[in-house]
C-alpha cells in the first residue's frame, strides 16, 4: 500500500513542514522578545527555536530513514504488491467506506465541541452519543439509547451537585434543575 | 512511649478510621473518573475537616490522596483514559492487557505494585524524612535542571521500535509546553490573541487527548467496527509467580518513587516513566513492554504511589508543600492550628506519630478497597466497544471541562485528539509526547534560572557533585541508548581488530 510504503517520509515531511513554518513564522510572529534583553538564551524566542530546529534535524532523519528503507525494499524486491496481497485486503470501496467513517467522526467531535455553548453540555452530549454509537454501526436501541441519554445526565449531576463544578446548560440555562 | 500511646489513642477511634477508610474509597473514585484530580478531590474534601479533629480530618484528605492515586490506574488499564497525570504510564501496558483480555490480571497487580510501594513510601516517610528532606534542601535550579536532563533520556525506553520518531514525538511536547506567558519574561509565546492560551494548554485535556481520543477515533478505522465487540475479562489472575517476577521493579520502583517524590515540584509522574524505563532496560522481559507486559503495569505503578508518602517529607520536615495536594493539606493543618516543619516536631510529636500510625493504615486500606472493586471495575472492560467508546468520549468531555471549568479545554482535548491519532497511524509515539509536555516547563524554567543566577555563565551545570552525579547518569543512559540501537559498543570493540 502506498500510504505504508511512503508512510516515514510524509510523516517526517509534515513535521519538517510544521518545524520550518514554526521557525520561519510561528516564533517570529507568535514571541513576543522584549529589546533588552542582555543574555540570549534568557530571550523568549530561544527555548522553542531551538526544540523546533532539533524538530527540524529529526524529521530530516525520518525522511532520510523512508528513503533507505524504501529503496532497500526496492534493491531487495520484497515491496509488497497488490498481486501479493493477502485475500483479506480491504477492497477500494471498504477502504473509502472506512476513511469516511473516520472523517464524519472526526469532523463530529469538533460539531460537538462547537454544540456545547449554544444548547449545552447535556443535550449536546446526549445528541453526540447516539451519533457516535450509530456511527459506530450499533443498532441495538434499547441497549444503547438509555446510555447516551441517562450518562450525560448522571454525569451533570454529580459534577454540579457533589463537585460544585457549574456545568454549561446553553439555552436551557433557566431551567432548574 | 507515653508519646506512641497518646498517638494511637488519637488514631484508635471509630471516627479516624471511618474517616481513613471513606477517604480511601473517595480517592479511588475520583482518581478513576478522567479530569477529576486527585488535587481536586482533596480540595472538595477539605471543608469537611474543618470540623473533624486534627488527625481525623488530615488523615481523611490522606485517604483521599492515597486512593486518588491508586485510581487513575482503573481507567488507564480498563479504557485508556488515565485518570490521573501519574497512571499515564499504567497505560503502556495496562491498556494492552485489557484488550487480551487481562484487565483483571493488570488491575491486580497495579493494587499490589501500589500498595507495596506505598508502603515502602510510609516507611521511608516514617525513617528517613530527616535525611531525605536534607537532601531534597540542597536541589537548586542546576541540579533540577541536570535531574530533568536525566529523566527525559527515558524517551528512550518508551519510544518502542523507532527511537527518532519518538525523539520528534517529544519535540512536539516540549513545543505544545511552551505555549502561554514566557516564564522569565511574562511576554506572549504562540497565544496569537486567544486569552485562554495565555495560561498555557492545560494537561488533563492533553492527556486526555493523546490517549483517549485517538482510541476512540482509531475505532471507526476497523473493517467491522467491532459492533458487540467487548474486551472480556478472562479467568487470567495475577499468578504468586507473575508477582515475584515483578518484585524487582516493584522494589526499584518505589525507591525512585519515593527519592523523586521527596523532591519538591517532581511529581507522580516522571517518576512512573523513570520507573517504568529502568524496569524495560534491566528486565528479562524488557522486549514485552509496551505490549501487555504485566511487569510495565507493576514498574508505572509502584514508581507513581512511590511518590505518595514521599511528598510528605518536605511538608511535614520541613514546612514545605511539594506539590498542589500537599500545599492543600498544608491549609488543613494550618486550618487546625499547627505549623508543619522542626516545630510540630517538637511540640506535637503525638501528632505526628498518629499521622504515621494512619497512613500506615491507609495502605491496608486501599488493597481491601482496591481488591473489592478489581471486579466491579473489570466488569467495564465487558461493554461492547460500540456502546464504550461514545460512552468514554461524553466522560472525557465532561472531565475536560471540569479542570478549568473552558470549553476551550474541550476543543484543546479534541484538537490534540486528532493529533495523537495522526501519530498513531504514522508510528509515532505518544508517550514521549507526553513525558516532554510534563518535563519541559520545568526544564526550561530551571534553565533559564540558572543562567540568571549565573549571569549567563554555564559553568553553573557543573557546579557540585549532584549536578555531575545527573551529568554521569544521563551520559550512561544515552551510551546504553546507543548500543542497544546501534550497537555502537560492539563496533567499538571491534574496531582495534580491525586495524591490526
Amino acid at each position: 500500500m502506498k500510504f505504508e510504503k511512503y508512510g516515514d517520509i510524509a510523516a517526517g515531511g509534515v513535521v519538517a513542514a510544521f518545524s520550518i513554518l514554526g521557525l520561519a513564522y510561528l516564533v517570529p510572529i507568535g514571541v513576543k522578545s522584549p529589546p533588552n534583553v542582555s543574555v540570549a538564551p534568557l530571550a523568549p524566542p530561544f527555548w522553542p527555536s531551538i526544540i523546533l530546529w532539533m524538530m527540524l534535524g529529526f524529521a530530516a532523519l525520518i525522511v532520510l530513514k523512508g528513503i533507505y528503507g524504501m529503496s532497500r525494499a526496492d534493491s531487495a524486491g520484497d515491496a509488497p504488491s497488490d498481486a501479493e496481497a493477502p485475500a483479506d485486503k480491504d477492497t477500494d470501496s471498504t477502504m473509502n467506506a472506512r476513511v469516511t467513517r473516520t472523517a464524519i467522526a472526526v469532523v463530529l467531535l469538533f460539531i460537538y465541541q462547537a454544540a456545547i455553548e449554544p444548547i449545552g453540555m447535556v443535550l449536546a452530549s446526549i445528541i453526540a452519543g447516539l451519533a457516535f454509537t450509530f456511527l459506530a454501526g450499533e443498532r441495538r436501541y434499547r441497549f444503547f439509547v438509555p446510555v447516551a441519554v441517562l450518562l450525560p445526565i448522571v454525569l451533570y449531576y454529580f459534577f454540579t451537585k457533589i463537585a460544585a463544578i457549574p456545568i454549561p446548560l446553553g439555552f436551557f440555562e433557566f431551567i432548574e434543575f | 512511649m507515653d508519646i506512641i500511646q497518646e498517638a494511637f489513642l488519637h488514631v484508635a477511634t471509630w471516627q479516624t478510621i471511618l474517616a481513613l477508610f471513606c477517604g480511601v474509597a473517595i480517592g479511588t473514585i475520583i482518581g478513576a473518573i478522567p479530569g477529576m484530580t486527585v488535587s481536586m478531590g482533596v480540595a472538595l474534601t477539605l471543608p469537611f475537616t474543618f470540623t473533624l479533629d486534627p488527625v481525623t480530618g488530615i488523615l481523611l484528605l490522606l485517604g483521599v490522596y492515597k486512593g486518588g492515586i491508586y485510581g487513575g490506574s482503573i481507567t488507564a488499564i480498563v479504557i485508556r483514559a488515565p485518570g490521573t497525570p501519574a497512571a499515564s504510564c499504567t497505560v503502556l501496558d495496562g491498556f494492552p492487557m485489557a484488550q487480551k483480555g487481562e484487565a483483571r490480571k493488570a488491575l491486580e497487580m497495579a493494587l499490589y505494585a501500589s500498595c507495596i510501594a506505598d508502603f515502602i513510601s510510609n516507611l521511608a516517610l516514617i525513617f528517613f524524612a530527616g535525611f531525605l528532606a536534607s537532601l531534597a534542601l540542597k536541589f537548586g535550579a542546576p541540579e533540577f535542571f541536570t535531574l530533568i536532563v536525566f529523566s527525559l533520556t527515558i524517551i528512550a525506553g518508551v519510544s518502542g521500535d523507532d527511537l527518532i520518531k519518538g525523539l520528534a514525538s517529544a519535540m512536539l511536547g516540549l513545543i505544545g509546553a511552551t505555549v502561554g506567558l514566557d516564564l522569565v519574561y511574562g511576554t506572549d509565546r504562540f497565544v496569537f490573541g486567544v486569552y485562554e492560551l495565555m495560561g498555557g494548554l492545560s494537561f488533563i485535556p492533553v492527556l486526555i487527548g493523546l490517549f483517549a481520543l485517538p482510541e476512540i477515533i482509531n475505532h471507526y478505522t476497523h473493517k467491522d467496527r467491532g459492533i458487540g465487540d467487548i474486551n472480556k475479562i478472562g479467568s487470567a489472575r495475577l499468578s504468586l509467580a507473575e508477582l515475584k517476577g515483578s518484585l524487582k521493579s516493584i522494589l526499584r520502583g518505589s525507591l525512585i518513587g519515593v527519592v523523586l517524590g521527596a523532591i519538591p515540584g517532581i511529581g507522580g509522574a516522571p517518576a512512573a516513566f523513570l520507573s517504568y524505563s529502568e524496569a524495560k532496560r534491566t528486565s528479562p522481559n524488557g522486549k514485552n513492554f509496551g505490549k501487555g507486559e504485566v511487569e510495565g503495569v507493576a514498574a508505572a505503578e509502584s514508581g507513581n504511589n512511590g511518590v505518595a508518602g514521599a511528598t510528605m517529607i518536605p511538608l511535614l520536615a520541613l514546612g514545605v508543600p511539594g506539590d498542589v495536594i500537599t500545599a492543600v493539606i498544608l491549609g488543613a493543618f494550618m486550618v487546625h492550628g499547627l505549623r508543619p516543619g522542626p516545630i510540630l516536631f517538637q511540640q506535637n510529636l503525638d501528632i505526628i506519630y498518629a499521622l504515621f500510625m494512619g497512613i500506615m493504615m491507609s495502605s491496608v486500606f486501599l488493597f481491601i478497597i482496591g481488591k473489592s472493586s478489581i471486579r466491579m471495575f473489570s466488569r467495564i472492560a465487558e461493554i461492547p466497544n460500540s456502546i464504550l467508546y461514545p460512552a468514554v468520549l461524553i466522560l472525557c468531555v465532561f472531565g475536560a471541562y471540569a479542570i478549568n471549568n473552558t470549553i476551550f479545554d474541550i476543543l484543546v482535548m479534541m484538537a490534540v485528539g486528532v493529533l495523537g491519532f495522526g501519530m498513531l497511524k504514522f508510528g509515532f509515539p505518544t508517550a514521549p509526547f507526553l513525558i516532554a509536555f510534563v518535563l519541559g516547563p520545568l526544564l526550561e524554567d530551571n534553565f533559564r534560572q540558572a543562567l540568571l543566577i549565573s549571569q549567563g555563565d554555564y559553568g553553573i551545570f557543573v557546579r557540585g557533585p549532584i549536578c555531575w552525579f545527573f551529568w554521569a547518569l544521563t551520559v550512561l543512559s544515552v551510551v546504553i541508548v546507543l548500543n542497544r540501537t546501534t550497537g555502537f559498543l560492539k563496533f567499538m570493540k571491534r574496531q582495534p581488530k580491525a586495524g591490526t
